[in-house]
């Protein structure tokens, strides 16, 4: 039979304690078994309550004469060993001690689960975020009427156009303004068509309808379809409101990072027009702006070679990357989409475009 | 358990004590990083990792240790005084604030007490200093020390100190008594903690005594304090100049505000 050493507690003994050696037997508790002083406390004789500090200790309180009595079952083993040996006339008691117990227990876990959710909070959206970004970027997307779209892309603009050095109006101008509107006849968006002087091959949208060409970009096109091919990608990016989804989608990472570190980098105009350029569309955006390009094309009815052409040739020149190229999905790829595009669409009668190219190549390199 | 050193000791001061401890040679003890206040000639210090308790338990179980520290507000390290001198040498370990410093014979309360954390002062060699953590999720909100407190378990001889008089209580079974929350500063697993409202909203506004007190169960040994640091600190606060009111103590919010760390 086994023996625990337990703390019990009474009149006249030290009051925070006594270690006594028991025993728990068919017929009862037996105190300093073998000793002289052995006692037998007959379980009909026993109240059991539930206490300690952690709630789970079987408390046995008996009287003796005029004081109560009482010894503390901490230990798992003696724990067990007295449930199971406990005769039924004790279980509506024990019952409820299991209750108690138990209910301190869920409580316990309750509250840890609370406790973790509470602290894990700012990581759970974190990870949300990451997983459904692109929906919750679109449906907030959403929720922007064009008209502050449009409101929100001229500040853009004008603070983006500190950077830049315009092109005055003048043929090539002209000719890029031109082509543009032909694709934004049916856009809610005011467009605007815009050349910067600057050498490097690139061109960017900004939401609500500002396009810029780069006059790099127009100096390494072989005709004005080519350029045509450009314009209306970068419509289609403002058409399916790509920057905008990129930056309602930052912006939303912003307020997770901040939660987070608990930090709110400084997120002015100027600083989201400066992250523009430098803005980077998916490569589905780049897809899909190119596939959308192509029915543009179509209803303007400009031959859709120069888009093929002009990438291809692009990504064939080795050597410095070129910006317009380095974010886009690789070329042979994306001929081939466009090619698989176009059959799609069903090939289209073109009108070539108005335009005497090397007349603009010369009067860009003045 | 491992081996436990028999120390011999004298407490001086009155409101702001010291405790004074005299080493046998190869005899040592642990402390608080931080607590000492003098040593004589031939005791030598080691800073351990973790609680120092158990020294063969290697890398994992020491950081383990260590873990647990942090979350009872303690030091990542402990300091162990061993006396490498011959003859008998002395050591002490102040109180950080006003208050008392209360020797416990772990081996006479059964080998566990609970205590506040940040209660334990320092101890014989052998004693370890863990977490009890409050299962009870009013108890840890509202209960005034907060989900974690101290445990210290051995047969040693351990200090302890807290703010103000101590007063030392012994429960019989079944005795209850109500203490405000945050004075409790040890007792004995052997007591039940809970807590009850207060009873009337009218009071819980505004007797100034919150909502809630600690109850206590015997059968076992208490102690409480008379002034819970945060009380001291709030008044000192409160009292500086330009600064104004600090925070109530025992007030609904302030549970709430250290949702880990309760009163003290």
């Amino acid at each position: 039979m086994e023996r625990f050493e337990v703390l019990s507690f009474g009149p006249g003994i030290r009051p925070h304690g006594e270690r006594t050696p028991i025993r728990i037997a068919p017929e009862g508790v037996v105190l300093r078994p073998g000793e002289p002083t052995e006692e037998t406390l007959p379980f009909e004789a026993l109240r059991v309550t539930a206490g300690g500090f952690d709630h789970n200790q079987i408390a046995l309180t008996w009287t003796k004469g005029e004081g109560i009595w009482s010894l503390i079952l901490s230990d798992p083993r003696a724990k067990e060993i007295f449930l199971t040996t406990a005769p039924p006339s004790l279980a509506p008691q024990l019952a409820q001690w299991r209750k108690r117990t138990s209910r301190v227990q869920r409580g316990m876990r309750l509250g840890g689960i609370l406790l973790a959710l509470l602290l894990l909070l700012p990581l759970l959206l974190g990870l949300a975020l990451w997983w459904k970004s692109d929906v919750l970027a679109e449906w907030a997307v959403h929720r922007i009427s064009y008209a502050s779209e449009a409101q929100f892309g001229n500040l853009l603009f004008e603070q983006a156009r500190l950077d830049l050095t315009l092109l005055p109006e003048g043929e090539t101008t002209k000719m890029v303004q031109e082509i543009g509107n032909r694709f934004a006849k049916e856009a809610p968006y005011p467009f605007q068509w815009h050349v910067a002087e600057d050498p490097t091959i690139n061109a960017f949208a900004i939401p609500g309808g500002h396009v810029v060409v780069f006059t790099g970009l127009i100096e390494a096109a072989d005709s004005a379809e080519e350029v045509a091919g450009v314009l209306a990608h970068e419509a289609e990016h403002v058409l399916q409101r790509h920057s905008l989804k990129g930056m309602v989608h930052q912006l939303g990472w912003r307020v997770v990072v901040a939660l987070l570190i608990g930090e709110w980098g400084g997120g002015s105009v100027g600083e989201a027009a400066a992250q523009l350029q430098v803005l980077k569309f998916g490569r589905d955006q780049e897809s899909e702006a190119d596939l959308k390009a192509l029915a543009l094309l179509k209803k303007a009815e400009i031959d859709p070679k120069g888009m093929i052409t002009f990438f291809s040739r692009l990504s064939k020149e080795e050597g410095v990357p070129i910006p317009l190229l380095s974010t886009h999905p690789p070329s042979a790829d994306r001929a081939e989409a466009i090619r698989a595009e176009i059959k799609r669409l069903g090939p289209w009668k073109a009108k070539p475009l108005p335009y005497d190219w090397n007349q603009i190549k010369k009067k860009l390199a003045e | 358990m491992a081996r436990m050193d028999v120390i011999d000791y004298q407490i001086f001061g009155s409101e702001m004590q010291y405790v004074e401890i005299e080493l046998d040679p190869a005899e040592a003890a642990v402390a608080e990083a931080g607590g000492m206040m003098y040593m004589e000639n031939g005791i030598e210090m080691e800073t351990v990792f973790g609680d120092g308790s158990q020294q063969k338990s290697g890398f994992t179980g020491a950081l383990l240790g260590a873990g647990k520290r942090l979350l009872t507000g303690e030091s990542l390290f402990m300091t162990i005084f061993i006396n490498r001198g011959s003859g008998k040498k002395k050591i002490s370990f102040a109180a950080p604030y006003p208050g008392k410093i209360v020797p416990m014979d772990l081996k006479e309360l059964g080998g566990q007490m609970i205590c506040q954390k940040d209660a334990f002062l320092c101890a014989a060699k052998g004693v370890s200093v863990g977490i009890a953590f409050q299962k009870k999720l009013g108890v840890g909100l509202f209960g005034g020390e907060g989900f974690i407190m101290q445990k210290l378990e051995g047969d040693g001889l351990a200090f302890i100190h807290a703010g103000g008089t101590l007063a030392e209580k012994n429960l019989a079974p079944g005795e209850m008594i109500r203490v405000d929350t945050g004075c409790i500063v040890a007792l004995q697993p052997s007591v039940t903690y809970d807590i009850e409202y207060i009873g009337k909203i009218k009071s819980a506004l505004f007797s100034g005594e919150g909502f809630f007190y600690a109850t206590l169960q015997g059968p076992g040994k208490i102690w409480l304090q008379s002034l819970p640091l945060s009380r001291l600190a709030s008044r000192l606060y409160s009292a500086m100049p330009g600064i104004g009111r600090g925070r109530e103590e025992g007030s609904l919010l302030g549970g709430l505000g250290g949702l880990l760390d309760g009163d003290n």
